[in-house]
């Protein structure tokens, strides 16, 4: 009884509540809801927008750059590197931003070959209050900057300390406010192992210390309180038109040297003044090379019996060459240059490919790292090694094409030169934190990465075998179809037969067929034909129809009325004329179908280009692409630009035929 | 149904001016019927003989009983591609159905562009399965891809996605809902516009509100077409091939050794056709009887409009 009367206040209090629920319930208008819901829809949809659209942004973008760039995370939009010529030299140097010496401002600077690792240092003698801290008390440590030297800094009890040492318990720090940043030096670590070490005192606890000599302060102790930070040494960009390529070994007496605001290692030349030194910007690999039109109207094959070298080899352009006298059989005798030397086989005379000095002007010395992948050629019976420049990749922009012939044979040996500038001409040398530093670029789409990925060779084919591999089958499947699948559209759709609805029962299931079930018995019967490693078993059964098609076209038959059918039967025609004149004209949309259909089907096709197709020659670009692969491992800028070829005539395709498209799909998920 | 009458007789009630056109019919369709005949049902027939012979390519095919059935039951690499593909059509058929059935709902609101839209998210399925995958094998670079490059930026250190064998299957479903999401959107916005926009306003009339309607009209009306997405999405996710073939070659560590990859190696590199045979039947089957309980669970709830009226 108790329960009972307990519930009827409840009773009551909830019947008010209802009598107020239509002011107390939260609702929006009408109209704020429909903006809610299209902006969640907006959200959604654009979120998948970008799901649906970034790889293929990533894809492009991929292939419209070098090379370096696949590598470099920061780089989203494919760039162009500025570069500056190196004095008369072929190289280009890149240039990068850096503040300028004065800190106002930025200016172009070329990197100084090396880079120094540089600590923070604190004054020992001026730290006080050292603190000691259980090092398992310790949470994380992080880099702190101030007045632009950086500090190992760490929290704990929510203040900031710097590390300056540690026992084998504690870490050793001072307070950050403790700290004068005036004390502080920043000492290249080269000099640091240079200093003696000493032990200093403060307060309760010694602290490692080095003696160290500093400019304008004299000799201090001090402690490593920094990291260690990586500097560049720049010079402004127009330093480098001074730049000379000379051979490394002519280099001598290396001494380290102040210049401009740094310091760098300088030299003097063998046979220059010992006065004049020079910086090194940098040393590498060279090579000879001359344009391959000139090897081949002069250039001629000699047994090296006949040759007499001279005692020195000469050096045209900075390229070293043997250099010799020639005396043909007919007793005439001409100064000749060794170009190639053949390599020498057992019981074969050796023999050398050989150029008259009076053409080896035209020679030129270029990286050795942008002769990749070159190619043999036969000049006179030698072979001579070509590099193709007439789509050059990034590697070959370190050097200024315009300067030497589209096609070169690289003669001659490998040479160690170093690029160097007169350290007089220098007045600007200085250290910037590699954080200042940028490379100079310029948004710059390389297209040729789509040529080079077309004429690349995969096997015995190219990128371009595939293509035509592929416009063939595809050709062939749309012919395939759209005969044999209005045909048969046409009987289904329009003619009466015993057994249609059952035959047309037939065609239905094995629109629900998977193909793969199939595919053993067909290899055996294309097998048996002779036709695997052909492009036939790609095209040959669109001539029997498919039942996709068939349904498609059955339906539009369906949709036209007999009657104009029949009105031109009455005039005379035949079945063949009404079907050519009359209805096939009305089927123009169905046919557009066919044909986006056939041709997506039998491009994308996959499966059967890997069961048929073994040779590259027949390859078509599915497959062609998978290849590509593995041949691309690392140049993904051109496996990207290889994918895009492929995925473009059905993404034109399909912009073009939109509607088509979408019916066809549609029409599909309607019948069920 | 059918009717079957015994065709002799059927023939001779027939006026000649019917039979001409019933020959007709015969000889238009002649290049379907004997394509299905030589293409499909021999081929179909044969490859249930070829499922229990020892075919290698080169011999001629021998009955062997039930001695690939009983390989087929110890064969590691059968059972791990199994899992593998379940595990693919898990996760690529229903997910990605219901992201394209929420992309779809979205634009059938009369938003800005549906085609907008509707293009950006169709394109990805007529993309080369090769060229879309080639394409996310970059993007799932670890050390240059987009995702990790991403990730990156966000302070995250990404695993190896493709080359994990974690991640790697995960990997293959993301590329699968890219592929597959666009065709499923298409056809889920003609369903939705082929609800007839009385049954929403009698609806409101009566005070539903969005889900309420939601649940009570465009399930069931859709519920055809969402049936439709499942069968056609089962079957096709069945057969993934072109990621596993072009990019993992079924690794890492077998962890993308997706079915038909499996088939296609036995049958083409291991040359074990006759066991390949009855590999694609199992599959064959498998399919059938999944697309059965598909239909059995969707009997009880797919709405056809005909019911009512017819």
């Amino acid at each position: 009884m108790a329960n009972r009367i307990d519930t009827l206040p409840t009773q009551k209090i909830s019947d008010a509540l209802d009598a107020t629920k239509p002011q107390k319930r939260f609702t929006l208008s009408l109209s704020a809801q429909r903006f809610v819901r299209f902006m969640l829809s907006y959200g959604f949809l654009a979120i998948g927008a970008i799901f649906m659209l970034f790889p293929v942004f990533w894809m492009l973008t991929a292939a419209l750059k070098p090379t370096w760039q696949i590598t470099s995370r920061d780089i989203w939009i494919p760039s162009f590197w500025h570069k500056t010529a190196a004095g008369d030299s072929v190289r280009l140097l890149n240039l990068w931003v850096a503040p300028n010496e004065a800190g106002e401002g930025t200016q172009d600077v070329i990197l100084f070959g090396s880079k120094r690792q540089y600590v923070t240092m604190l004054q020992a003698e001026n730290l006080s209050n050292i603190i000691a801290i259980p090092r398992d008390q310790v949470g994380g440590f992080e880099v702190i900057t101030l007045d632009d030297m950086q500090l190992n800094g760490l929290k704990w009890n929510n203040e900031n300390y710097v590390l300056v040492g540690a026992d084998s318990d504690n870490l050793l720090v001072v307070a950050l406010s403790g700290i004068d940043m005036l004390d502080a030096v920043v000492v290249p670590k080269t000099q640091i192992r240079g200093g003696e070490r000493t032990d200093v005192a403060v307060g309760d606890y010694t602290l490692e210390a080095r003696l160290l000599e500093i400019e304008d302060r004299g000799m201090l102790s001090l402690i490593e309180a920094g990291p260690n930070i990586e500097l560049s040494t720049v010079l402004p960009a127009a330093y480098a038109e001074n730049a000379m390529l000379v051979p490394l070994g002519d280099l001598d007496d290396k001494k380290l040297l102040p210049i401009g605001d740094s310091e760098a290692d300088q030299y003097t030349l063998l046979n220059g003044s010992t006065d004049e030194r020079y910086i090194l910007i940098e040393q590498a690999d060279w090579r000879p090379v001359i344009g391959i039109d000139v090897l081949n109207q002069h250039a001629f094959t000699i047994p090296s019996t006949d040759f007499e070298a001279a005692a020195e080899p000469r050096i045209f352009n900075n390229g070293v060459f043997q250099v010799g006298n020639y005396t043909a059989d007919d007793g005439a005798t001409q100064e000749v240059a060794v170009v190639v030397q053949q390599e020498i086989q057992t019981g074969a005379n050796p023999t050398m490919l050989v150029l008259p000095v009076e053409y080896l002007d035209s020679v030129k010395v270029v990286l050795s790292s942008s002769l990749l992948e070159p190619y043999p050629v036969n000049v006179d019976g030698t072979a001579v090694r070509v590099k193709d420049f007439t789509h050059p990749s990034v590697e070959e922009e370190n050097i200024d094409l315009t300067q030497i012939p589209d096609e070169i044979a690289i003669i001659g040996d490998r040479q160690d030169m170093a690029l160097i500038i007169p350290a007089s001409s220098v007045q600007q040398l200085y250290d910037v934190f590699n954080s200042d530093l940028q490379r100079n670029l310029s948004v710059s789409f390389q297209v040729q990465n789509f040529v080079r990925a077309m004429i690349r060779q995969t096997g015995e084919a190219t990128f371009l075998t595939f293509f035509k591999n592929s416009t063939i089958i595809a050709g062939l499947s749309i012919v395939g179809h759209l005969i044999s699948c209005t045909m048969v559209g046409y009987a289904f759709g329009r003619l009466r037969a015993p057994g249609k609805n059952l035959l047309f029962a037939v065609v239905l299931a094995t629109m629900m067929m998977p193909g793969f079930i199939t595919v053993i018995p067909v290899y055996r019967i294309f097998r048996d034909l002779g036709m695997v490693d052909t492009l036939w078993p790609m095209f040959l059964r669109t001539f029997f129809g498919n039942a996709f098609l068939i349904f498609l076209l059955r339906q539009f038959f369906s949709t036209i009325p007999m009657e104009l059918e029949e009105a031109a039967r009455i005039d005379g025609a035949s079945r063949l004329q009404t079907f050519f004149r009359i209805l096939l004209p009305l089927l123009t949309p169905a046919l557009a179908t066919i044909v986006i259909f056939s041709f997506l089907w039998s491009w994308n096709n996959l499966f059967d280009a890997a069961i048929y197709l073994n040779s590259p020659r027949n390859y078509t670009v599915a497959i062609g692409l998978r290849q590509f692969l593995g041949m691309y491992q690392s140049d993904f800028n051109l496996l990207m630009a290889a994918a895009t070829i492929v995925m473009l005539p059905t993404v034109l395709l399909f912009f073009f035929s939109q509607r088509y498209f979408i019916e066809g799909i549609t029409l599909t998920g309607m019948k069920g | 149904m059918l009717r079957v009458s015994n065709p002799v007789t059927v023939w001779k009630t027939m006026s000649p001016i019917r039979r001409q056109e019933a020959l007709t019919f015969y000889l238009w369709i002649s290049p379907w019927l004997v394509g299905f005949i030589i293409w499909q049902l021999w081929p179909l027939l044969e490859s249930l003989w070829l499922a229990f012979s020892n075919y290698r390519i080169l011999n001629v095919p021998q009955f062997v009983g039930l001695a690939n059935i009983e390989k087929l039951i110890n064969d590691a690499d059968f059972w791990q591609s199994l899992r593998v593909t379940l595990g693919y059509v898990i996760g690529v058929v229903p997910i990605g159905s219901a992201i394209a059935l929420t992309a779809a709902m979205a634009l059938a609101q009369k938003l800005q562009g549906v085609n907008f839209w509707r293009t950006i998210y169709f394109l990805p399925s007529i993309v080369s399965g090769v060229a879309a995958a080639v394409m996310w094998w970059y993007v799932f670079n670890p050390d240059t891809g987009l995702i990790n490059t991403a990730l990156a930026a966000l302070g995250i250190n990404g695993p190896g996605w493709l080359s994990d064998p974690y991640w790697a299957l995960p990997s293959v479903i993301i590329v699968g809902w890219w592929s597959g999401i666009g065709g499923q959107v298409v056809i889920y916005l003609a369903g939705l516009k082929g609800i007839p926009q009385s049954l929403y306003e009698s609806a409101e009339i009566d005070g539903a509100d969005g889900w309420a309607k939601f649940r009570n009209i465009t399930l069931p009306m859709l519920s055809p077409t969402i049936y439709f997405n499942m069968v056609v999405g089962i079957i096709g996710a069945f057969q993934v091939f072109d990621v596993a073939f072009s990019i993992t070659e079924g690794g890492p560590n077998k962890a993308t050794q997706v079915y038909i990859y499996n088939v296609y190696q036995e049958a083409f590199l291991n040359q074990n056709m006759g066991y390949a045979s009855l590999l694609s039947w199992v599959l064959f089957i498998m399919i059938l009887i999944l697309t059965l309980i598909v239909t059995a669970i969707s009997r009880s709830r797919v709405y056809y409009e005909s019911e009512v009226e017819g």
